[in-house]
């Protein structure tokens, strides 16, 4: 009886594949579908959200040293604002009560440049 | 089931009922896991990295369900995935050059061999195990794509036109590659007889 070689090859690749799927079916990876869970129905999935929470609290607690520099003021800061409000309330030339005088004042020395400034004839 | 005599003649289709619509993900779980792992195991050779590549499959179907539409079958569709999932795997392996030595591939075991073989005589047995353990080796040292086309082929039962959708190239390159990758398997098991 003459072999022919296609049919050998055929019959291999069919041995092949068996032996490939025995193969696999052995190990333990196999059967690993069953124990499979889909991420939403986890049973710990309330884990990844202490997570985040822990990663944000952290986040605050290590940026607050810095916000608390920034928006809280030092006494000597706060002491030159002072100074410099009461500078400016004391040190004004003409008291509140007068200041409306300035104003005709500010009108006459109009009146006078326009006085002082005559056209030539 | 035809011959083989071009290499690239068909095979009967698996026989898995397909539904009209995408099953839910524990269906395609139930149904598809022990493929999709088959194929991953024989591809990267690695257990762990199988089983892990196997989860991520389902776990990007899941996510990419809402994608479906339905052009081709879920297997088809879980197999692609599968396929990119080994293709990366395999580029990963190759940028950590250092690790491959730390792990040894995962061989296919004597009981498998055995039981492929066990309607043979004694005598004709210890041949044919011979020759199983050349398309191993074979298998093993064919390029990325040929072993995808290979395996989809005569692992997965899969016909051209499947694994040209599930591999993403045409059919002709498809027919090109497995045509190559039986020429280097016949020429290995016709080595070892």
């Amino acid at each position: 009886m003459i072999e022919n070689p296609q049919e050998n090859l055929d019959q291999t690749m069919l041995r092949f594949k068996t032996a490939v799927g025995h193969w696999s079916a052995a190990q333990p990876g196999a059967t690993a579908g069953r124990h499979f869970v889909l991420p939403e129905k986890r049973r710990f999935a309330v884990l990844p959200r202490i997570g985040w929470a822990v990663a944000v609290a952290g986040l605050f607690l290590a940026l607050s040293p810095l916000y608390r520099a920034l928006t809280t003021t030092t006494p000597e800061v706060a002491d030159n604002v002072l100074f410099e409000q009461v500078d400016a309330a004391v040190s004004q030339t003409v008291p509140q009560p007068m200041r409306p005088l300035l104003n005709l004042i500010a009108v006459d020395g109009n009146e006078q440049e326009n006085y002082e400034t005559p056209t030539k004839q | 089931m035809s011959s083989l005599a071009d290499g690239i003649t068909e095979y009967a289709p698996l026989a898995v009922a397909e539904p009209a619509a995408l099953q839910s993900t524990e269906e395609l779980v139930r149904v598809y896991w022990k493929g999709v792992f088959r194929f991953l195991l024989a591809s990267v050779r690695d257990y762990d990295a199988a089983e892990t590549l196997t989860q991520d499959c389902f776990l990007k179907a899941h996510h990419a369900r809402g994608k479906f539409r339905g052009e081709c079958s879920a297997r088809t569709w879980l197999m692609q995935i599968a396929v990119n999932l080994a293709r990366d795997h395999a580029r990963n392996r190759r940028l950590q050059f250092w690790r491959r030595t730390s792990r040894e591939a995962a061989d296919i075991d004597d009981h498998s061999l055995q039981l492929a073989t066990r309607e043979l005589s004694p005598e004709s047995r210890t041949a044919a195990v011979e020759e199983l353990r050349a398309v191993w080796r074979a298998a093993a040292g064919l390029s990325e794509k040929q072993r995808s086309v290979f395996l989809l082929r005569f692992v997965e039962d899969m016909d051209i036109l499947e694994i040209a959708a599930a591999t993403g190239l045409k059919e002709g390159t498809v027919k090109t590659h497995l045509f190559r990758a039986l020429q280097h398997v016949r020429s290995a098991v016709q080595g070892a007889r």
